[in-house]
């Protein structure tokens, strides 16, 4: 019996060098390949597979809530996070909201292969090397900074984080005098020095 | 690129005095004024759009530059507009909801029509005027930018948008329309996002492939169905893109030929760019090719050159206007004459009238002079020294 794998990851050319080494395995194969976070979902309602591989980075929904999501639907199929941005506050939350593993897109496919075969989310596996950063931010306050960092005014991380005006003010001031500069401008730039964020884009 | 980073920081600061002369209420003339300074830090990117076809939009691109002005409120709305005859359709908005209304193309400013094509804009606060700006889209069919600015804006916010225009369109816009038009060429962060989100993932499914065609076994091929040939083609292809995707960064990453080489093309750029319909003032030019000028010297020269011929057309009243540049021994000399009405430059410009103020600093920080004459109607002479006693960076 191979072990049919839901891979949800919009990055076409690696998702499907991905699919096809799945199949060329003697005990893995592909159950479907979504390029977005909606196709996911919708196959996972359709189509019986044992584990997940999701990017945290799709075009129609944050990648955490697609594990969370996943999670609720089929508890019983393990979840591997596979991502461009193997930052240590996203390992943290990837696994609070369900994962099993946490991985590097840049990790060799042996690797790879190998997390997802033993995919259990009562041994989170995390990628090696994750810096703890220097500067404890919360997750809200890491999240209110990287709308800063894509641009965004308080309102609209306000708006497109679900909390108050008010609240994004406060975690805005919160993370100036941790980062101990003036500005949001310099909150982004020191921040992406710190490897906190990655200017541009949502992780 | 240091220079440049100087030069704006030393914008700014120049801004940030004006703030302290005073906060004023505007008056509906300045909201033209202030608009033009967001417009000339829009139109470089809106114009390498192409807005009649649905995927030809940037959106996030063109959202990401309007954000700081609408942040700080100097722009309460951006709207562009497709033109055919006498219909404008908005075909791009900070407010989707508007886009595929259409207006009547217009000119100038003028008051926000109350009509329902004009809903989402009434929500706005404050008293807004509608100021609109006529250019060709990437494909050269006309389009409008309009901005609605508060009319009751201060100068601080005023100063705010110079500011911000001058971070965003300095660096680029200096160097003249040709290749302001041309793509700016992506800064190191854009080539980071770019190697780091397309480039590294598809290099990793490449390696995927090579370690399928070394470690899959007859039946693992078979049971796939594909055969180490078909792997090979698609590696071929994954890799064929991604030489793609190198060149593409390469040849936006390789520095413009020097500028000094195009300054006569760059200074009749301008000069098009700025010459009023009708046939007064006339405005001549003499600038030669110089390819030995300083890179970071090329954009100073048409900067201070623009507003000096500005200003000439403006203010001065003028039938003439002469734009030279030479070079002596050791100094390169942009002179504007024109034969207008002369005027006091020790007197304080009113608040809001920065020009000058701008281009004595960027002078000075140059290394340069500037001098005033005035023998019937004003001459105005600066100079910058070609030792390597200052060295230019770009
Ligand atoms: N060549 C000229 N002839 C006559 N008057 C001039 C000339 N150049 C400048 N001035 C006067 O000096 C003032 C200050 O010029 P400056 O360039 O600083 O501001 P502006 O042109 O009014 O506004 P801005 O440049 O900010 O758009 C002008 O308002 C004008 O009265
Ligand atoms: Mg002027």
């Amino acid at each position: 019996m191979r072990l049919p794998v839901l891979l949800v990851d919009d990055h076409r050319v690696l998702v499907d060098s991905l699919a096809l080494s799945l199949e060329l395995q003697p005990d893995l194969c592909c159950a479907a390949v979504a390029y977005t976070a909606r196709d996911g979902l919708a196959k996972a309602a359709a189509i019986p597979y044992a584990v997940a591989v999701v990017d945290l980075q799709l075009p129609d929904a944050g990648g955490l809530d697609v594990v969370a999501r996943l999670r609720a639907m089929r508890p019983d199929a393990p979840i591997v996070v596979l991502t461009a941005h193997p930052k240590a506050d996203l390992a943290d939350r990837a696994l609070a909201a369900g994962a099993a593993a946490f991985l590097g897109k840049d990790l060799p496919l042996t690797e790879i292969l190998t997390v997802i075969r033993s995919a259990d989310p009562a041994r989170p596996q995390v990628v090696a090397g994750l810096r703890q950063p220097p500067v404890g931010l919360t997750h809200r306050e890491l999240d209110v900074l990287r709308e800063l960092g894509q641009g965004h005014d308080a309102t609209r991380a306000a708006a497109t984080l679900g909390i108050s005006l008010h609240t994004a003010r406060g975690h805005i001031k919160a993370v100036l005098a941790k980062l101990g500069v003036q500005t949001q401008l310099d909150a982004v730039v020191s921040a992406e020095r710190l490897g906190l964020i990655t200017v541009g884009s949502r992780y | 690129m240091r220079a440049v980073i100087v030069r704006c920081a030393a914008v700014a600061v120049v801004l940030a005095l004006l703030v302290s002369v005073g906060v004023r209420r505007l008056s509906d003339r300045d909201a033209g004024h202030l608009a033009r300074g967001v417009a000339a830090a829009l139109l470089t990117p809106m114009a390498s759009q192409d807005f009649r076809q649905p995927g030809g939009i940037d959106r996030v691109g063109l959202l990401r530059h309007l954000q700081p002005f609408l942040a700080d409120g100097v722009v309460k709305r951006v709207k562009v507009l497709a033109v055919r005859g006498d219909r404008a359709t908005v075909v791009f908005s900070d407010e989707p909801r508007t886009e595929g209304l259409v207006e009547h193309p217009s000119s100038g400013t003028a008051s926000v029509p109350g009509d329902e094509n004009h809903r989402y804009e009434r929500s706005l606060a404050g008293a807004t005027r509608e100021v609109f700006f006529a250019f060709q889209d990437a494909r050269g069919n006309a389009t409008q930018l309009e901005l609605y600015v508060p009319v009751d804006a201060t100068v601080t916010g005023w100063v705010a948008v110079v500011v911000v225009a001058m971070l965003l369109v300095l660096p680029v816009a200096l160097l003249g329309t040709r290749q302001a038009r041309r793509d700016p060429g992506p800064t190191r962060r854009d080539l980071a996002r770019r190697l780091h989100d397309d480039v590294l993932p598809e290099l990793a499914g490449a390696r995927m492939l090579v370690d399928n065609l070394r470690n899959a076994g007859e039946a693992d091929l078979a049971r796939a169905g594909v055969t180490r040939g078909e792997l090979a083609d698609r590696l071929h292809a994954i890799l064929t893109g991604e030489i793609g995707q190198i060149r593409a960064l390469l040849s936006e990453l390789v520095p413009p030929e020097p500028a000094g080489d195009h300054l006569p093309a760059h200074f009749a750029d301008l000069v098009a760019r700025l010459r009023p319909d009708g046939p007064s003032p006339a405005i001549t030019t003499a600038v030669p090719a110089l390819p030995e000028l300083p890179a970071a010297l090329a954009p100073v020269l048409l900067s201070v050159g623009g507003e000096l011929v500005r200003n000439a057309i403006h203010h001065a009243g003028a039938g003439t206007i002469r734009l030279v540049v030479e070079v002596c021994a050791s100094s390169v000399r942009l002179t504007v004459t024109d034969d207008g009405t002369g005027f006091d430059p020790s007197a304080v410009a009113p608040a809001g009238h920065v020009g000058l103020r701008l281009i004595r600093g960027l002078v000075r920080e140059h290394g340069g002079v500037l001098r005033f004459g005035h023998d019937q109607g004003t001459t105005v002479t600066v100079t910058f020294p070609l030792r390597p006693r200052y060295s230019y960076k770009m």
